[in-house]
């Protein structure tokens, strides 16, 4: 089972796959041929990524500007995050993001049993991710870490000797990292979605090496949301200095 | 007859037998709401986006009429307030912000750069289901239970106090704000990559640079108003937000992620309008544009130079002085890639062969009143003058002018101009002419006054005024009457020619514009072959060339 | 659909840099830094991770101009969004608001 380029197609071999009946019927007629198709549909999942960029770039804007507003309190909520579940769940992401750039390179030289085998590694790495997220949820939750529903204000005055009005900044910090969070486990879910739908489709042999553009657009989607997590964790999770004492379960 | 593609034999046979067109290539109702054709899908949106537009001006009908005595009283403060929301969110979001890019954009983009259709075409249908969808919801909860914010959605308004059912209307806005960004991505992407061979960026035509613009402003601007809209949902939903001063948030936030998108939602709306006007203004002097690479990256310019504004908004709000000067300043530069704009279609008409057909009128109205609007948006970057008319009429007569004047008389010079190739009919020329003259007159009448108004102290959206300002509010609301007429005249003519007009032919404008080499109404896909691009776009001073001894 | 292509070897290399940096990250957060350096050092080593994955896993090392153009319009957009917006923050307070003076 080797990974490397021994099996790439040649341009003439391709050309040659690309005009078989087999992929012909995949190529939509406002295109020239597959390859300008398979641009397009790049460079379609790139300009969306930038408005994803734009759309989650607001919330971060946001939680910049209060961060900036109210250092302190925003430091002490950050100080209480679970960073050990919030670190694994960074590395879990980086190495789906590895499998799902595997599965696109089997597809590229046409290994459909790699291409099915790692699109499952990824799909199964995010729902990894999901379980952790939902045990670190569950620990927010033990932890009166809520705002809204489940938040004691008197804990924060007496153990992080918060004044009264920084409480409510305390519970602003929360909102960011319950709504940015959230909307991140929104995509990963989608994510994964896309990613199972890919699987099935390349285990019955709908890609070849002239076709996987499909595969290909997940798997930029997908880095997507590990980069916006790649960010997540450092202003969320990390903007005080932790200690031994916070590690937690 | 200017000849863009390099082999005649591209051009089509004369029409002798029926041909199909991408009108009755297939009858009935699913062959419409299932098509992936952009020509169809162009059709689809002019009848959406002309409903939306009659609903909100039906409701400022009713604003106008209120308007007409100084206590008010027609209707109640309360509806008066939900009446000017409801204008101004049907006519932002629903009409001006889609109408030029998915219907005249829609049909003529793919046909000017000689493709046979955008790249996703399946996505363009989406997008229009998504409109309808936003469209319904958003009239269902503004008619059903209220909304009374204005357009702008201010916290912590919005977000708590009033009790209107704020966050069904924000839905709705936020699922129309995706159908933006899918018709700004199709656009772009099909720019990008499905132009024919020879079609350097320098030979597009400026509409469909400006078509470019605008899309690459929905793609920035329209992400960052969903999410503040999604969080003045979460607020109104979960009782806690991001802009609740008892929490340390910051209203002013709002404003903030709010105008980075609506101040380029205003560029978003006159840029087509602008690309428009600079293939109509060419045509009809029978002249190459003058300057045409500069109003090319003006156009890109004024969509770059509309993000670094958005505060002149605030000026009042409570942001820092500072801030304010860094804006108030950056506001004046915007006005310069608009003001090459004029002076170049000003240039072309210079030694020209105008004729007035509507289309022109339409597009010579267009020049008059932006250039009077774009000049009093002056007045208000500058920060001593806009604490003065700030909320007033004033700023309430600038955006019409630009909006409305500029950008509707845009939209209604394309229709003219390019009817004759959606429909393959001709409409009536003399009630076109009467049409355009009666807008262009209800029009000044309506809001020229309304600066006199808002320098006066007039402050909008009230319900009543003092007595003193009466006579310009009954002049402003005889004009909104005639106004009124003009609008709906071309609804009875175009309509009468759609069934009644003589054929057109595939270029009864003589117009260059590989859009003009096809017949009209267009095959489904489009042309023949896929046509060979040798020269510009605005070859009119070759014909001259030719027809001089 | 480049014809230069990443090999798999790279791919395993990036991954393991990803992977070490994110420990660095952690790290960094255990040591006593003042103020708004935490922020700040988070933020260089995130846009490090960010710029690997855009470059390696994302192809953009080998795709087109116009892909480095999306990638760098999206990027500076953002930062617009975030300068112009501070911008009135961090200025306020500075001038006082007197209108007529």
């Amino acid at each position: 089972m080797s990974l490397d380029q021994a099996s790439i197609w040649t341009p003439a071999e391709r050309d040659e796959l690309q005009h078989t009946s087999l992929v012909r019927h995949r190529l939509e007629e406002q295109f020239r041929d597959l390859e300008q198709q398979h641009e397009v549909a790049s460079l379609g999942m790139w300009i969306f990524l930038a408005t994803e960029v734009m759309f989650f770039g607001t919330l971060f804007v946001g939680l910049g500007v209060y961060t900036y507003m109210h250092h302190e309190a925003f430091v002490k909520a950050s100080e209480k995050l679970n960073w050990l579940i919030g670190g694994t769940n960074t590395v879990v992401l980086l190495i789906s993001s590895l499998m799902i750039v595997l599965a696109v390179h089997s597809a590229r030289v046409g290994n459909q049993r790699h291409l099915v085998m790692f699109l499952a590694l990824t799909a199964l790495l995010g729902v990894c991710f999901l379980c952790l997220k939902g045990v670190e949820y569950y620990i927010d939750w033990r932890d009166n870490l809520i705002p809204g529903w489940k938040f004691d204000a008197e804990e924060w005055i007496q153990r992080d000797h918060l004044r009264p009005e920084q409480v409510p900044q305390v519970q602003l910090f929360l909102l960011f990292y319950w709504t940015m969070t959230g909307l991140h486990a929104l995509h990963v879910i989608l994510g994964i979605g896309a990613v199972l739908a890919m699987a099935l489709l390349a285990r019955r042999g709908r890609f070849s090496p002239v076709y996987y553009s499909p595969v290909d657009v997940t798997a930029l989607y997908w880095h997507f949301v590990d980069i916006v997590w790649i960010f997540l964790l450092p202003m969320l999770y990390l903007t005080g200095t932790h200690t031994g004492a916070d590690f937690h379960f | 007859m200017s000849t863009l593609i390099a082999e005649p034999s591209q051009l089509p046979a004369p029409a002798e037998e029926p041909r199909p067109n991408y009108l009755n290539v297939a009858y009935g109702l699913i062959s419409w709401l299932l098509t992936k054709d952009h020509k169809r899908i162009a059709i689809l949106y002019l009848l959406t986006v002309t409903a939306m537009f009659f609903i909100g001006g039906g409701a400022v009908t009713i604003v106008r009429l209120n308007l007409m005595t100084p206590e008010g009283g027609l209707v109640e403060a309360d509806t008066y307030n939900r009446l000017f929301t409801i204008h101004g969110v049907i006519m932002v979001f629903f009409f001006l912000v889609p109408v030029v890019p998915t219907v005249l954009g829609n049909f003529c983009i793919p046909l000017m750069i000689g493709a046979k259709d955008l790249a996703f075409p399946r996505i363009n249908l989406a997008s229009w289901y998504l409109f309808v969808v936003a469209a319904g919801w958003t009239l269902y909860a503004i008619l059903a239970d209220g909304l009374d914010t204005g357009w702008t959605f201010y916290t912590p308004y919005s977000s708590q106090s009033t009790h209107y059912n704020v966050a069904p209307a924000l839905v709705g806005i936020v699922i129309s704000g995706f159908s933006s960004i899918f018709t700004g991505l199709n656009f772009i992407v099909t720019i990008h990559r499905l132009r024919a061979p020879g079609l350097t960026w320098w030979r597009l035509p400026i509409f469909v640079w400006t078509i470019y613009a605008t899309s690459f402003i929905f793609l920035l601007a329209v992400p960052v108003l969903a999410m503040a809209l999604i969080l003045v949902i979460l607020e109104r939903l979960l009782r806690i937000g991001v802009f609740d001063p008892a929490l340390g948030g910051d209203p002013l936030l709002f404003q903030h992620l709010f105008w980075f998108y609506s101040h380029p939602a205003v560029y978003i709306m006159i840029l087509p309008g602008m690309g428009v006007v600079s293939e109509v203004i060419p045509c009809f002097a029978r002249k190459q544009i003058f300057g045409s690479p500069f109003v090319a990256l003006a156009s890109f310019g004024i969509a770059c130079l509309g993000f670094l504004v958005w505060a002149h908004h605030m000026f009042v709000a409570g942001i820092s002085v500072y801030s304010a000067m860094i804006f108030s300043s950056l506001s004046y530069l915007v006005a310069v890639p608009s003001a090459i704009k004029v002076f170049n279609w000003t240039a072309t008409l210079y030694k020209g062969s105008i004729s007035f057909q509507a289309p022109m009128l339409f597009a010579l109205g267009f020049v008059c009143l932006f250039t009077a609007g774009g000049l009093t948006g002056l007045f208000l970057a500058a920060l001593g003058m806009d604490m003065h008319v700030h909320d007033t009429y004033f700023v309430i007569a600038h955006f019409h002018f630009i909006m409305v004047g500029g950008m509707v008389m845009g939209y209604m010079s394309g229709l003219h101009y390019w009817w004759p190739k959606i429909t393959g009919r001709l409409y009536s020329e003399w009630w076109s002419k009467l049409a355009a003259i009666i807008i262009f007159v209800g029009f000044f009448l309506t809001f020229l006054p309304q600066f006199v108004l808002g320098y006066n102290g007039m402050p909008r959206r009230y319900h009543r005024y003092v007595p003193e300002f009466q006579v310009w509010n009954v002049l402003s609301s005889a004009g909104a009457s005639i106004l009124g007429v003009g609008y709906l005249l071309p609804l009875f003519y175009f309509l009468y020619s759609f069934w009644f007009g003589p054929k057109a032919g595939p270029n009864p404008w003589q117009a260059t514009g590989l859009e003009w080499q096809t017949p009209s109404p267009p095959p489904p896909e489009n042309f023949d072959r896929t046509p060979v691009v040798v020269r510009g776009p605005y070859e009119y001073h070759l014909e001259k060339a030719q027809n001089e001894p | 659909m480049s014809e230069r292509l990443i090999t798999p070897r790279s791919y395993i290399i990036v991954c393991v840099i990803l992977v070490l940096l994110t420990f660095l990250t952690l790290s960094v957060s255990f040591v006593h830094l003042p103020g708004a350096w935490h922020i700040v050092a988070g933020l260089i080593i995130g846009l490090c991770k960010a710029s690997l994955v855009v470059l390696f896993f994302m192809h953009a090392l080998v795709s087109s101009r116009l892909t480095w153009i999306v990638i760098a319009v999206s990027g500076f957009w953002l930062g617009l969004l975030l300068v112009l917006t501070l911008c009135d923050y961090l200025t306020r307070g500075m001038v006082p608001f007197m209108p007529g003076h």
